[in-house]
């Protein structure tokens, strides 16, 4: 769940190919309420297609993987692509990977849902990871970082959020984090540079608000952390 | 059909759970619902139109085991 019903605006509407703008409406709600009705849609449409996506996964096995990333790219929308990647298990992922220009693969990304993926995510060398946190940066999916940060094993933390080195890029996949109980991990996983580097995204971009809400979900200490670096 | 009905009957969630709707802005809801009740078919196709274009790309000798296995039991 998103700190803020913002995040879980963004998410929805790429969920229903909209723009977050046409569901503002939204806004005057709580965030439990739209997070429930958000991950209620994305089941029931997956559910629809679910098996399919099996199926297309399974049958690509009977391809070599060059070949199998070539007809997927030419023949489905990202979105189906990032959902018949959810399926790939993480033995297999690397050969695909290696196949897939990271511009598509980040396209792939904004598309795929962490929570389906979770061994497969967990699985994953941070050499592997990094260049996708690096192509999630930039584009400035602090939504989909957040949500792949949600389901990090807590050893992957420090060396995934050790490639990023932008405070702004930092508190905000901090801010769009799936699961706001994860953040005290993110805090005791920054470096000294990393905590003054969010102090001053805080302060050069405005983001008062955002820090404010990660401070609410931190535990004392580690609320401390961030604060006594000026932050807050 | 009320607005929140469709969407409940899309989402397979609660009145309760979608109580909270009906505070807000009821042409939003009624968009919501039109989309809720579009995109799912939209979808549909598009992973059908995408197997059949991939199916042409596949290598001739492959089409019959891959067809096997894609339509082997329904979505």
């Amino acid at each position: 769940m998103s700190l803020d019903v913002r995040g879980e605006i963004i998410k929805l509407a790429r969920e229903l190919a909209l723009e977050p703008g046409d569901l503002d409406f939204l806004e005057g709600a709580e965030r439990d309420d739209v997070h429930r009705l958000r991950v209620a849609i994305e089941d029931a449409l997956d559910g629809r297609n679910r098996g399919i996506y099996r199926r297309i996964e399974a049958s690509s096995r009977l391809l070599p993987p060059a070949i199998a990333v070539r007809i997927a790219r030419a023949s489905f929308p990202p979105l189906i692509v990032g959902r018949v990647s959810e399926e790939i298990p993480a033995d297999r992922s690397p050969k695909f990977l290696e196949h897939m220009p990271m511009s598509y693969m980040g396209e792939l990304l904004v598309h795929m849902n962490p929570r389906r993926m979770v061994a497969t995510i967990q699985a994953m060398p941070a050499t592997q990871m990094a260049p996708m946190i690096k192509e999630l940066e930039k584009r400035g999916e602090y939504v989909t970082m957040g949500r792949f940060l949600g389901v990090l094993a807590d050893a992957q933390i420090p060396k995934v959020l050790a490639v990023i080195d932008d405070g702004r890029t930092l508190l905000l996949a901090g801010f769009h984090t799936e699961d706001p109980a994860r953040l005290d991990n993110v805090v005791l996983a920054l470096s000294d540079t990393q905590v003054a580097a969010i102090r001053e995204a805080v302060a050069a971009h405005g983001l008062e608000r955002e820090l404010g809400t990660i401070l609410d979900a931190l535990s004392p200490e580690l609320r401390e952390r961030l604060e006594s670096n000026g932050a807050g | 059909m009320s607005d929140i009905e469709r969407i409940a009957a899309v989402t397979g969630l609660g009145a309760d759970e979608l109580a909270f709707l009906d505070a807000l802005d009821a042409n939003g809801v009624k968009a919501l619902a039109d989309r809720l009740e579009a995109v799912g078919p939209e979808r549909d196709r598009e992973v059908d139109v995408g197997i059949e274009g991939a199916l042409k790309m596949i290598p001739r000798l492959l089409r019959a085991p891959v067809r096997k296995i894609l339509f082997a039991g329904t979505r």
